[in-house]
Parts: structure tokens; sequence; C-alpha cells
């Protein structure tokens, strides 16, 4: 039972200075195992706070972020799953679910977060779990005429399932979701 | 009493076969019994441990029924209580509930897991080391078809594949002729041979799994009743195995028992005593990916490990006991008590060894819980802080010359008992002894003192420790000493053993005749004012100085004779010889009742104000005794000749014993021995 929290799009402190205090208030440290980032956490400080939320933190780099050192995507494994991450700048057109279906292929993963977008997403297709977690300060988005709501997600994985727990600051208040995703084996598949 | 004697003895008391006959245990003899200590035949034991704490009643007739009810209310507890937040959501998709693991309103279930994992983390740091020295704990469990903590002899089966009937013999019926004597042998030779053998299957298992894994997930866990699955090998087994029991009724395995483990499993990531983690188990990858939404977890074909048990009955004890929860110091108690009834030879004792030792644990923690609550370790009345001055107390009682040296170091019992009295010995001698002397401490466990949990003997046997060692103690230095009780040399308990019993002889001839003395009552706990250890070195001698107010100046005030200060805390027995020639202590507030109204009355009596009927022919003797000498000092002294003689103090110790003179017939002090007779015999006086 792992618990690995799906955060990105900070932009801090470009666009916003920092996470609404509602999300830093539930953010607290011991509950969580992993962090997954999509990218754009765009400072320092707010690298460093992340780590002090969970010790194990993966980024990946976005399109505004200062850390020249961080991967594209990255590819992390909890037992039979595999999750990919990248920033999703490099995917045209911005969150169409057939072109990151193809990245999914390409990179041959069950589940795949990606970013940029600013908005939630989870879309189970073809097979394959597509998360967005949209972004965690609700930071301007040229892609989206839309308010932004601040969000993220928390997958908590057993095995081959996936629980996905979101939260939205949606007027002020917290709001929670669950979806849930099974990984289907395939059995016909040539290896 | 020959060591045949005894053990036939308990046999007769233990055995269910008379049971028509002779259905009730007499629970006085038998502790009585067990007080000099359990034959060491397998299975006696474990049963009068049972008994001695009150998990078996001592009607033989109900024990079947009781363990049964027992034994499934602790299973309950480990399917609820273990149970982990994520895999209830799962099981109930429908059941919307507001629940989100980031919750920390206090009635989540997810803020109730995290919390729990703190006290998780503890146990399991602690529990890992439980006697480190003993092999017993770090092995596993050894499997059995009656127990629902043990994994499906089904799973083993399959892993069994070529393997002969015999591995399977082995596997249930473990060494019978454990007894603490050979415990050393027996257990690690077999336990390891097991070990090999599981680590052989495993090696099978990883060849078989790939083309068994699509009929395994679906029969996996279905009871013995899915041994008619496709699957000829166990039958085949089973139809060898002459000695094997016809097959169970299903009992099935709660899933959640391991689930406890998984949660600390990063606190040991580098190291672990099991070399094998989940993710190398064989069952594992296969059999997750079952189709119809059920959960398979990897490990619940892996068999606990003895010190994971325990974990696990201190985490549900911990939970189910909020308010003393775990404490360091609670796997030491279990430890003994686990391994006594883990290696019991009744197959069905040692099946279900961890929820009966979870039940006479939690009954012997009833006794102690009050040592583990911090708050209470300053209290009066309980906790920790009053056992250990009550070790003090005694130890005055007995040893006080020692008792003085020690106070004069102010090596305070702190130091010392404090690791004595609540793990109970255990951390002081050889897990053999600490079990032979466990017998002596539970079965003197004394059923009138509800405050103080009783195991009188345990503080008895402290004493006794203390004395074994007085002389190395008497020449000491304080930091000497303090080194000397935290290692205890004596390592073998006999001679101790053998002062304590002694010890023991004198404190319940002393309670036979009311002297209570290391009792205090609310009087003196007045005098015992605030902080701990301070105690005044008051023999009896220094209680009557002339600055020291007595009751009788309370009464000549009252009669209007002399105004004198009175402290109403100071207490005094009437000491008082009988034919017996033994000492009476009486209680303090009867005699302050009645002495009060007596005095009184001789008050009059002398002052010839009152005549009384009784005293009326006496009257003339008295009254020339009396009337000339009334001055302040001659009351006084009158008292002081007495307290020689017929008043002393309460926490009177053994010397003042020998200091009391019969028959004092001249005087004031016979007068008032007289006297004392009058109020315990109520008789009539005459000269």
């Amino acid at each position: 039972m792992v618990l690995v929290l799906v955060i990105g799009d900070f932009h801090i402190p470009y666009r916003v200075h920092d996470l609404p205090l509602k999300f830093k208030k539930l953010l607290v440290p011991g509950k969580i195992q992993q962090i997954i980032c999509t990218g754009n956490v765009c400072d320092k400080e707010t690298f460093d706070y992340l780590r002090t939320v969970a010790a194990d933190v993966h980024v990946v780099k976005g399109d505004y972020d200062e850390f020249p050192s961080w991967p594209l995507s990255k590819i992390i494994t909890h037992g039979p799953l595999r999750i990919g991450v990248l920033h999703g700048h490099q995917v045209i057109p911005v969150g169409d679910a057939e072109s990151l279906s193809i990245v999914a292929r390409q990179m041959d993963v069950d589940i795949l977060l990606t970013g940029h977008t600013h908005r939630f997403e989870a879309i189970e297709y073809e097979g394959k779990f597509f998360v967005n977690p949209g972004s965690a300060t609700g930071a301007y988005s040229g892609f989206s005429s839309e308010d932004i709501k601040p969000s993220f997600v928390l997958m908590d994985i057993q095995g081959v399932v996936v629980v996905t727990y979101v939260y939205q600051l949606v007027d002020g208040d917290v709001k929670v979701d669950k979806i849930e995703y099974r990984k289907n084996y395939d059995t016909n598949r040539v290896l | 009493m020959d060591y045949k004697e005894r053990l036939t003895q308990f046999e007769d008391i233990l055995n269910t076969k008379n049971i028509d006959t002779e259905p009730t245990i007499d629970l006085y003899k038998f502790r009585h019994l067990c007080f000099r200590g359990i034959p060491d035949k397998p299975g006696i034991r474990q049963l009068s441990w049972k008994i001695l704490l009150g998990y078996l009643p001592p009607d033989k007739r109900k024990w079947q029924s009781v363990l049964e009810e027992q034994r499934s209310t602790y299973y309950s507890f480990v399917r609820d209580l273990l149970a982990d937040p994520s895999e209830e959501e799962l099981k109930n998709p429908d059941v919307s509930s507001d629940d989100h693991p980031l919750n920390s309103s206090p009635n989540s279930k997810w803020a109730e897991y995290f919390a729990d994992n703190s006290i998780l983390e503890q146990i399991d740091k602690d529990v890992r080391r439980t006697l480190p020295d003993l092999a017993f704990f770090q092995l596993p469990v050894p499997h059995s078809p009656l127990s629902p903590l043990s994994p499906k002899l089904e799973a083993i089966n399959r892993m069994n594949g070529a393997r002969s009937p015999s591995l399977l013999e082995t596997l249930d019926i473990n060494d019978d002729s454990t007894s603490i004597s050979n415990y050393s042998d027996s257990t690690l030779t077999i336990h390891s041979e097991l070990d090999a053998e599981v680590a052989a299957l495993e090696a099978q298992l990883s060849i078989i799994s790939q083309p068994s894994s699509q009929f395994t997930s679906g029969n996996l866990y279905k009871g013995f009743s899915s041994m008619c699955s496709p699957k000829p090998i166990p039958l085949d087994l089973y139809s060898n195995r002459p000695s094997s029991p016809p097959p169970q009724p299903a009992v099935t395995p709660i899933p959640t028992r391991r689930s406890i483990f998984k949660r600390v499993q990063h606190l040991n990531k580098d190291f672990g005593v099991r070399g094998n983690s989940a993710n190398t188990r064989p069952c594992s990858p296969a059999s997750s990916c079952k189709s119809d939404g059920s959960i398979i977890r990897d490990d619940d074909c892996e068999v606990d490990l003895h010190w994971e048990a325990i974990e696990r009955i201190l985490f549900i004890y911990a939970k189910l006991n909020p308010g003393v929860g775990y404490v360091q110091g609670m796997n030491e108690i279990l430890g003994p008590i686990y391994y006594t009834m883990a290696n019991d030879s009744d197959e069905e004792g040692k099946a279900h060894a961890e929820a009966d030792s979870f039940f006479v644990f939690t009954l012997l923690m009833s006794f102690i819980r009050d040592h583990f609550v911090r708050s209470l370790d300053t209290d009066e009345a309980t906790g920790i802080g009053h056992t250990m001055k009550k070790l003090n107390r005694r130890l005055k009682t007995y040893a006080p010359d020692l008792w003085r040296d020690l106070e004069r170091k102010s090596l305070y019992p702190t130091y010392y008992s404090f690791r004595w009295i609540t793990v109970m010995l255990t951390q002081e001698f050889a897990l053999p002894d600490v079990i032979r002397l466990w017998d002596s401490i539970l079965s003197d466990r004394d059923d009138d003192f509800e405050s103080t949990g009783g195991f009188e003997f345990l503080l008895d046997f402290c004493c006794a420790m203390l004395m074994c060692v007085k002389d190395e103690l008497l020449t000491g230095s304080f930091s000497d000493n303090v080194k000397l009780l935290q290692n205890y040399p004596i390592q073998d308990p006999a001679t101790v053993l053998r002062k304590a019993y002694s010890l023991r002889e004198l404190r319940l001839l002393a309670k036979l005749n009311d002297e209570e003395d290391d009792e205090l009552d609310e009087y003196s706990l007045t005098n015992f004012k605030g902080e701990d250890f301070n105690y005044y070195s008051s023999s009896g001698n220094e209680y009557y100085d002339n600055n020291d107010p007595s009751p009788g100046d309370s009464i000549l005030e009252t009669s209007g004779c002399f105004p004198v200060e009175t402290t109403n805390t100071k207490f005094y027995n009437i000491r008082q010889r009988t034919s017996n020639n033994n000492h009476h202590l009486l209680r303090t507030q009867e005699v302050k009742v009645k002495g009060l109204a007596m005095l009184r009355k001789v008050q009059g009596v002398v002052s010839g104000r009152t005549s009384l009927n009784n005293f009326s022919t006496s009257r003339s003797s008295t009254t020339t005794y009396l009337r000339p000498n009334i001055t302040k000092s001659n009351i006084l002294s009158l008292q002081s000749k007495t307290t020689n003689n017929g008043l002393t103090s309460g926490l009177s110790l053994p010397t003042n014993y020998t200091n009391n003179k019969v028959n004092i017939t001249n005087g004031m002090s016979g007068f008032a021995n007289r006297l004392s007779n009058v109020w315990k015999k109520n008789i009539t006086y005459t000269t």
C-alpha cells in the first residue's frame, strides 16, 4: 500500500507566490511515501518543500524549470505497474489523448502522468491510465481560458490496483474524489 | 514432597479425564502446589499458568468452550484491527466514504492508521530485540492446520511437489519433547531443520509456479474442501500419511495477519531478519493478478516468525487498551508467556499459542498495568512508585540495617528495582530461571488486594535478592552498589528463592497476626508527605520524644488539665500479650476510638468525677495511684514508661517485638496493661 503524491505545475514564484494554505495543511510529512512531480516546479525552495513532505521525490523537467539536471521523462515501477512521467510540453497537440497514448506505448507504461495543461484529468484509454494532476497552485496557463482550480492527485497503489484520490480546491474548500484503476493482464499478449 | 509425587498431583489436578467426578479445581490448593514450582513435563506448565491467571476457569467442564470462545475472539481481533483502510476501500467500492489518506480528522480511518503506525514502529523495534540470545524468537511458527494464522497447508503442498510425505509430518508434529530443560537443544535442531526445508521448497516452487499459476489463483484460499481441485499431488500425499488427521473443517486463513509487517517494512530495509523479503516470495507475481477483483497478497503463504507473532499480540493489545498503549517492557513480559505457550506439547495448544498468549498476557497486565502508566508514577496509592516504596518498606522490615545503609547512601529503589518490578525479573535471570520464578510469583497472587495487584511474592523475592548480596552492598560504595544491583551477580536463583520463601513465611505470619507493617493507612500517609522516598529514619524509640504530643495529651486537654497542642495524626498501637505469646497490634483507628473513650473514663476515675460501676471496687486503689501524681512531667513519664511496655509506634520493627515485657503488674504500666486487656477482652476490671 504505497501512497504516491502526483503534483506539478507550481510556477512558483513567477506566476503564483505559494501553494494554497489548505493544501499545505493536507500535505503533512509522514503519510506519503513518494512524490512524483510532473514539472514546472520552477524554484529551489519549492523543491525543498517537496522533499520535506516525502523522502522519495521524482521530478521531470518542465518548460519553465530552473534545474537543468532533471530528466525529461522517467519511468517508475511499483510491483507489476509501470508508471511513466513527463511534463507534456513535448506532446503536441497539448493534452491530446491519442498523442499521449502514443507516448505511453513508446515508453511501455501502464500509467502515464503528465502536466502542462493545468487541468485535472484522469482517463482510462486503451487499457492505460492517464493522469494529469493539474496545477497545484492554480497558476495561469495559456491553454485554457477558464479559471484554473488548484488540484493534485494522491495514488494509493496496491499491487495492480490504483485508487486515485483527487484533491481540488473549489471555492476555497478542498474537494476529494476517488477513482479506481485496475491493470488488466492481457494473457493473449505476446511478450 | 518429592518430584514424582508432585508430578502425579499435578497430573491429577490437570487431567480432564475425571471430569465427572472432580470437575472443579481447588484453586487455593493448586496455587499452593504451584508455588513450589511447576514440573517441567510438557503440557503441565501451560495449563497451570492459564489456570493461575484466570484464563481457564477452575471448572474443567467449561474449558473447551472457554478456549474456543476466546480464541475466536482473538482471531476476530486480528481480522478487524489489522485491516488496511485502503483495502476496505477496495472491498466496498460502492460504499462512498469521504475518507481519504490525507484526512486528519479523528474519525478518519486513515488518520487512525497513521497514528497506529507510530505505535507499531515502537513495538517493532522492541520486539525484534526480544531475548536476542534465544534462537526461538527468530524461528518460524510451525505450521498447523488448526490455526487460522497459519498459511494454508495447500500452499505448502503446492510447493511440495516431489517431496515425501515425511516432510509434512515434521511440519505438523513438531518436537513434543520440548521442555525447559532441553529448550536449547530441541527447538534449535528441529526448527533449523524446518527452516532448511522451507528454503528448499522455495527453490522448487520457483520452477513449478509458472505453469501452475493459472490453476492456483482460482483455488488458492478456499479451505480444505477444495482439495479435490485438479491437483492430484496433494491428495496422494494426504492418503500416504497414516498418522495425519482427517481433513479439518476449513479454517479460513486471516488475510490481514501480515499487514502490520508491511507497514513497518521501511524501518528495516537494509537489515532484515527475513532474508527473503516479500518480493522474492514464490507465490507473488502471478497470483496477484486475479481477475475477479479480490486482493491476493504476496505473503499469504508466508510463514510467521515467532517475534512477528509477538508483534501482532502487542499491537492488538495496544489498540484495545489505548489507556496504557504500548510501553517498552511489555515485550519482555510477553516473551516468557509466549515461549511457554508455543512450546506446548498439546497440538491444539501449540496451534493457538498466539491467541492464548494474548489473553494470558492481558490478564497478567491487568494486575501490573499500573506500573506502565506514566501518570501514575508518582501516585500515592498505585503505580510503580508506590510499589517501589512498598519494596523499600518491606526491606526496612526484614533487614533494617541494610535498609539504613542504603538510605544513607541515597540508593533509592528507583535505581535498581524499577526493572526488577516492571518486567518481573525477566531481565535479571536466564529464561528457564525466569519461568521457574514466575511459577511462584504467579501463584502467590493475593486476591484481597485489588489496588496493589497482588504479586507480593515478587517483592519478597526482590528483598531476598538484596539480602543475599548484603555483604557486598554494605561494603561497597554507591556506584559499586548500583553496578552490582543492575547486573545481579547471583545467576542461580535457588539460594535467593529459599530466602524469599522464608521472608514470605514471615510476612504471612505477620499478616495472620494483623501486623500489617508495610501497608500504610491514611494516618501514616499524612506523615509521609509529598516527595518520593522521603523516608523518616525513625525507629520506634524515637517516636515518643518529649516534644511529641501523644493522644494522651489530647485527652488531658479535653478534660481541662493541660492545654497541649495535639496532632491527631500520631498513632500508636497497643500491644498485648496473649496466652499464645503472639503479639497483636490493633488497627490504629479502632484503638484510637476505643482508647479515647476508655482513657476518658479512666480520666474521669482519676479526677473522681465519674463513678464507674465496673471500676468501683478498685476505685480507691486507682485513685491512690494517680491523684497525687498528676503533674505534666509525671504524665509524660507515665507515658514514657508505658511507651516502653504498653504503647509503641505503628511502624514497629522486629526488634521491638522482643522488647515487650510480660505481666507487668506494678505501677502505671501494669495498669495500662490491664486496661488494654479490658479493651480487648471486654472483661470487668477487678484488682
